[in-house]
């Protein structure tokens, strides 16, 4: 439902930016906390490399440049006893080569930096085929913009959970994308995606544009994740929710996550 | 049991009545000119057996008792001539008296109130009273007068943000406050996400705001009552007023029914923002649809002077939509029957049989087949209030019955749509509760106001309760049948207020009180929105309750042309309601689960300077104050700043009237910013910049600082009934940009560093607006 938030906001500040509404970058007096670990762990269900990355978290003020955590001892085991342990191909960056998670299966990561230990639980769900990805105009007021629309039919006897990740021409849309089966459990579902630039506007899509969509089936706690972080995403202090931090699968306060999910690309261009 | 406490309370305060011969006058103060009945007028009678004084009631009545005699009966109400009259006291006398409107004070008045040395005596503390003709002269955003704007340059209130309606009352959230139209609460006071409030003031006879000290009488929320009477309408002569604004229009038609017997009222406003949408240079705002309207009325019929009726109703829609896509209507409905029975000349009865309704729509349009969403709350109220006037007493006592039905949300879908047609189990409850109060004057020094609320509530079945822990899980299921009571809360809420009079001048009052509150709303916003949930007191949800102590010096100078007063309160707050980090809180079934309770306090000075008479009129307003909030699973359980928490707000209202035609006035606004979280870190996740956050509600918004300038030209005099004016205004004269909210984000174009965005809603607006009247 959030979507309907983002349109009332929309409408809200397009109606009083049309009278005078103004932006400015300010200083703001922010506080600084020491450095934290941050785990962004996926294990998918497609044969390749599996990547898990830690780094640390900056002040605010510093520029966005993360120090990797290196010499960790980082391992994924399964519900079978299966363990995988993953070496360290770049500063930060842990790979097991030819490694894919079979769905239905549960996955443990357990991370060991110095005296620290994290570790982190998640279900593969099953994967729900992605059909299609297509373009669609919708207009906003007499202007008209191209977003994309992925194509599946959710399976009416499980719920299920939903993260897409979208490129333009290799960049990234600057938005988080996820959603559940809670209001259309075993529909075919049409998933409105909205491109958006780094500047909180349409991204524009123009004849030729590559597309690519990947959608992810994730656990309850990821999707709980990425959801909380949506809500968050721009809705800065003053407007939206309060910022919290979101709800990490990890313990030991890590930030991030760790997800085993399915996944699937599609990819179109433009016309 | 109750009743027989009560028949031997009354019989306690009457004994002395038997004493001495003793007589009442009573009756029903009215306007000359449109026969409206004057509420707060002050009635005084003085002669060599003695003095009584009093005020007349919401319904312009009195009653006042004293020994055998002859007196000279005063009636005063600012704004009219005195009415001065001898009248013999031999037997009990029953006095209606209509009071012409003032030509001799024909300047503006701010008042409190018009019983002279009402500030002082009276022992109710925490009291504002909004005169509606102030409101023609307050600066307000696009010249559209408002009700709810005004209060916020008040003591003690404080706004949402910039704009908006929302308003928080010493500490209290904004679901806090105890709204009532013609005793009809409005769940809903917003227009347009807040920038306009529901009540169009040409409708508005009286607006009465307590903050604390509240009378027996209300109950139901913790923070505040916000009592709003509707005109009754003119019962003497027909009249056409309206008004050509900006952004919207208003216009209202009253006029006697049967002469000095019955009159009606209607007032209706509508906006056409989207005329200015379509207006717009901004090709995206074009052809989206955002308005609202609203339509008041009320009739009244008097049997004889013993038996009123008055029938009165609100209607209000807001329309929002974008083409093709998006569509949110939503409004409050609220009707209201009442029966004014005087038993005798000390016992006034009023029955009030009320209904009301909220409801809101959310529709998506989509290629794939539409869907939509609907929620409502509706009441049914069933009211006895009894106001007995003794010597040095008066009690008032009732009962109050209320039946709501919560529907949290109807999802429908077209057959071909994504969504499924579900629907969540509609909620219901009763709250019954029985009030008794006496305001009794001791001596001409010392009058306690005292009294307690009984209040339960049930809720009620049929339905499937789940019980959750405290993280979120079911523990227990039980199924209720129809009618059955799944849970009951009962509390006691003891009122207690007293003033000591030091001399004419001077005064001290200290008060208590305990309120409760069993209708919750979860909003996702900062000042409520539009589609926002309520939720009632439940197997999870206990009720909430805050108790409030304060103490006050009141002051008057120059014969009441001055009012001075400081109040100083401490407020705390039990059972408080959070939601958890990404809760979802529409068309979810299990929102009870997503829930955090903890406690809050809050303590204040709020110091009040008020020029009431002469050419120059207004006040100072200013409050210090601290809002905190606690919950278990936040902030590592420690206290932290409520967001609305604002140490400083400073309010000056200013209004010089030059001559018959010219009227100036300005306000100042000054306050600390909201309390908000900055991040302390960032990382990356998703290849997104994600920012860390540590300590809730640590930050400052950047102060808000604004003044507003309005002028107002009466047309001339020529002797005609028409009557025109112009009101012109400048909203933010120093254009300055207040904060409305702060965004993280990278730089576009730089990714490698962050930077913090200040978004300002209103930079200097100007309006202008053409009165009539005829």
């Amino acid at each position: 439902m959030s979507i309907t938030k983002y349109y009332l906001v929309i409408l809200a500040v397009g109606f009083i930016a049309s009278l005078s509404a103004c932006q400015k970058v300010i200083d703001v007096k922010a506080n600084t906390s020491p450095s934290q670990i941050v785990i962004e762990g996926d294990l998918t269900d497609v044969r390749g490399i599996q990547y898990i990355k830690i780094n640390q978290s900056v002040a605010y003020t510093e520029t966005n440049t993360y120090p990797a955590v290196t010499g960790a001892d980082v391992r994924i085991t399964d519900n079978l006893g299966n363990t995988w342990k993953f070496s360290e191909t770049q500063p930060g960056l842990y790979a097991f080569n030819n490694l894919r998670g079979i769905a239905g299966r549960t996955y443990t990561l357990n991370v060991k930096n110095g005296e620290q230990s994290y570790i982190a639980v998640s279900a593969m769900p099953a994967r729900v085929p992605l059909d299609s990805i297509h373009i669609r105009d919708i207009t906003f007021g007499n202007d008209t913009h191209k977003i994309i629309v992925a194509y599946y039919n959710d399976p009416k006897d499980i719920a299920n959970q939903y993260r897409y990740v979208m490129r333009i021409n290799g960049v990234l849309s600057r938005s988080i994308y996820a959603d559940d089966d809670r209001l259309t459990n075993g529909n075919a579902i049409q998933e409105n995606l909205y491109p958006q630039n780094d500047d909180n506007d349409f991204l524009d899509i123009n004849p030729g544009d590559q597309i690519e969509v990947e959608m992810q089936c994730i656990d309850k706690d990821v999707f709980k994740y990425w959801y909380t972080l949506r809500q968050q995403y721009r809705g800065g202090p003053g407007g939206g929710t309060a910022p919290g931090n979101p709800p990490s699968n990890i313990s030991n306060h890590a930030l991030g996550y760790f997800s085993a999910h399915t996944t699937q690309t599609k990819k179109i261009i433009a016309k | 049991m109750k009743l027989k406490l009560l028949l031997l309370l009354l019989s306690l305060f009457t004994f002395s009545a038997f004493a001495q011969k003793r007589y009442t006058i009573s009756g029903t103060i009215r306007d000359a000119a449109t026969g409206e009945t004057l509420i707060g007028a002050s009635v005084k009678i003085q002669g060599a057996n003695g003095q009584a004084g009093t005020a007349t009631n919401t319904y312009g009545f009195y009653s006042l008792t004293a020994a055998e005699g002859t007196y000279t009966l005063t009636i005063t109400y600012v704004n009219y001539q005195n009415v001065s009259r001898a009248i013999s006291l031999t037997q009990s006398l029953q006095l209606n008296q209509e009071m012409k409107p003032g030509a001799e004070l024909n300047e503006v008045v701010v008042r409190a109130s018009d019983r002279k040395n009402e500030n002082v005596r009276s022992p109710q503390m925490g009291v504002n009273r909004l005169d509606m003709k102030l409101l023609d002269n307050v600066p307000v955003l696009f010249g559209e007068k408002d009700v709810l704007k005004t209060i916020q340059l008040l003591p003690g209130v404080k706004s949402g943000g910039e704009g908006t309606t929302g308003f928080f009352v010493r500490g209290g959230a904004a679901d806090q406050n105890l709204i009532l139209l013609d005793e009809a609460t409005v769940y809903n006071s917003s227009h347009l996400l807040g920038f306009f409030s529901t009540f169009n003031a040409d409708a508005i006879k009286d607006v009465n705001l307590y903050k604390g000290g509240m009378p027996a009488q209300y109950g139901g929320r913790l923070s505040s009552v916000l009592d709003v009477t509707m005109n009754d309408g003119n019962n003497k002569q027909f009249g056409v007023q309206g008004g050509l604004g900006l952004i919207a229009s208003r216009i209202k038609v009253e006029g006697p029914l049967v002469k000095d017997k019955s009159s009606f009222m209607i007032s209706a406003r509508r906006t056409y923002i989207d005329l200015l949408l379509k207006a717009s240079p901004d090709s995206s705002l074009k052809g989206n649809t955002l308005n609202f309207y609203d339509l008041n009325a009320k009739f009244n019929y008097k049997f004889n002077d013993r038996n009123t009726i008055y029938a009165s109703g609100y209607f209000g829609q807001d329309n929002i939509g974008i083409k093709n896509l998006f569509d949110n209507d939503w409004g409050n409905t609220t009707a209201t029957v009442r029966f004014n029975h005087i038993f005798n000349n000390k016992l006034f009865s009023n029955t009030s049989l009320i209904y009301n309704k909220y409801n809101f729509t959310v529709k998506l349009l989509r290629d794939a087949g539409n869907f939509g969403i609907t929620s409502l709350i509706r009441d049914y109220n069933l009211k006895e209030d009894l106001q007995y006037f003794s010597n040095n007493h008066t009690i008032r006592f009732g009962v109050q019955g209320t039946h709501h039905r919560i529907a949290p949300s109807e999802v429908s879908a077209d057959e071909n749509s994504s969504y499924n047609t579900q629907s969540i189990e509609n909620r219901y409850g009763a709250e019954l509760s029985g009030y008794v109060s006496d305001e009794w004057n001791l001596n001409n020094r010392l009058t306690l106001l005292y009294g307690v609320r009984l209040s339960s509530f049930f809720l009620l079945g049929p339905g499937t309760f789940n019980t959750y822990n405290t993280g979120g899980d079911v523990i227990s299921t039980q199924q209720y049948g129809s009618g059955k009571v799944a849970r009951s809360y009962f509390n006691p809420e003891p009122r207690f207020s007293a003033s000591y009079t030091i001399n004419e001048q001077n005064s001290v009052k200290a008060s208590y009180n305990r309120n409760t509150q069993n209708i919750h709303i979860l909003s996702n916003f900062n000042s409520g929105s539009p589609t926002d949930q309520y939720v009632m007191s439940s197997n999870n949800i206990k009720p909430e309750i805050a108790d409030q102590v304060a103490l006050g010096y009141f002051r008057n100078e120059q014969d009441n042309t001055y009012e001075l007063s400081g109040e100083v309160y401490y407020k705390w707050l039990q059972r408080q309601i959070e939601y958890k980090n990404g809760a979802r809180l529409i068309a979810n079934a299990e929102v009870e689960s997503e829930l955090l309770f903890g406690s809050g306090r809050a303590y204040g000075l709020e110091v009040y300077a008020k020029k009431r008479t002469g050419r120059l009129t207004g006040w100072i307003s200013y409050t210090l104050s601290r809002t905190e909030r606690k919950f278990a699973g936040l902030n590592n359980g420690n206290y932290f700043p409520a967001r609305y928490d604002r140490t400083h707000d400073v309010a000056l209202v200013g209004i010089y009237k030059l001559n018959n035609r010219w009227t100036f006035s300005a306000n100042y606004i000054y306050n600390t910013g909201n309390a908000v979280t900055y991040p302390a870190g960032k990382y990356q996740i998703g290849g997104l910049t994600t920012f860390y956050y540590t300590e809730r509600n640590a930050n400052r918004m950047p102060y808000t600082s604004r003044l507003d300038l309005s002028a107002t030209l009466e047309g001339k005099n020529t002797g005609s009934r028409f009557h025109s004016s112009w009101s012109f205004g400048l909203y933010n004269a120093l254009n300055r940009k207040n904060p409305y909210s702060i965004d993280f984000q990278d730089v576009p174009g730089d990714p490698t560093r962050t930077e913090a965005v200040q978004t300002s809603l209103f930079g200097v607006i100007p309006s202008i607006t053409w009165n009539f009247k005829f």
